[in-house]
């Protein structure tokens, strides 16, 4: 690879990493420091070998330069990677929390996909990531362009975590209908159960009052039959 | 006056292995007055490298809906 190549790779991947990490800020107030960190680290490695080309540093060679490169492009890579995960760590918490307050049956309403679709996928994506992030391993010398798998997955997401959130007003509608509902069920049962209640009560009344017209009866028979 | 020579072995070192504790956000929040930056940092609001494993572990560890 020549130097532009190399620095057209390094302006490529930071490219990728500035977009995701301005996605994830806006949804995270705290800030996660590795990726500025590996991001620092390439700058070292990147004002090391421009200096070289530019030839402020007399003694360097061409293997120098190309080393300080590649290492420019792997931390630019881990930097990458860690915005990838922290989205989806973000996404992934973010998809949680709007879906605590709710049913399962009220999600099955609201977001008929949900169950049969988009949860099984979140899963896949996150395992998804790992398989890649150990498949392109920094270190094992390939630098070619392998963001598009991940930014498909971040993009796929980044559509779920949208539909979900463009399903919450519907959300919140069916648990206040599911809520009415129950509130309805349960003054059903406890009409019922007042209703049975008043039955039993007067049956027992009738049946007292039955038992001492028995009683009564008896002793009139007993009397006559005397 | 230092010569390119003194500033390139600066250059040359390896960069120092960052690790965030709770005791650089103390720090941060300590000098923060002293610094112009990022006001999230400047307020502390970052991850320690714990904080953000716990948090890992438990945002995976929960289970999807």
């Amino acid at each position: 690879m020549t130097h532009k190549e190399y620095l057209h790779l390094i302006f490529r991947i930071n490219a990728s990493t500035q977009m995701l990490f301005a996605i994830v800020e806006e949804f995270e107030f705290k800030m996660y420091m590795g990726p500025i960190n590996e991001q620092r680290n390439a700058h070292t490695h990147l004002l090391r070998a421009l200096a070289a080309i530019e030839g402020f540093k007399g003694d360097a060679e061409e293997p120098y330069i190309v080393d300080n490169l590649k290492s420019a492009v792997n931390h630019e890579y881990r930097a990458f990677y860690d915005v990838a995960d922290w989205f989806t760590l973000k996404m992934r918490e973010e998809i949680i929390n709007t879906l605590k307050p709710y049913s399962d049956q009220a999600i099955q309403m609201a977001l008929p996909k949900y169950f049969s679709e988009y949860s099984p996928k979140i899963e896949g994506l996150s395992t998804e990531i790992a398989r890649l992030r150990l498949k392109k391993d920094v270190g094992n010398g390939d630098l070619s362009v392998h963001l598009e798998p991940y930014e498909k997955i971040v993009r796929e997401l980044w559509e779920i975590y949208k539909i979900i959130t463009s399903r919450k007003a519907v959300l919140a509608d069916v648990a206040i209908r599911q809520s009415r509902g129950a509130k309805q069920n349960a003054w059903r049962l406890w009409r019922g159960s007042i209703v049975i209640a008043i039955l039993t009560f007067i049956l027992t009344q009738c049946w007292n009052s039955w038992g001492s017209l028995y009683s009564a009866a008896e002793t009139v028979w007993k009397s006559i039959a005397k | 006056m230092r010569t390119d020579k003194d500033l390139f072995a600066i250059l040359d070192r390896e960069p120092l292995k960052v690790v965030i504790t709770e005791e650089t956000r103390n720090e941060t929040l300590r000098m923060s007055e002293r610094c112009r930056g990022s006001v999230r940092l400047a307020t502390g609001r970052f991850y320690t490298d714990k904080e953000y494993e716990e948090k890992r572990r438990l945002v995976y560890g929960t289970a999807l809906r």
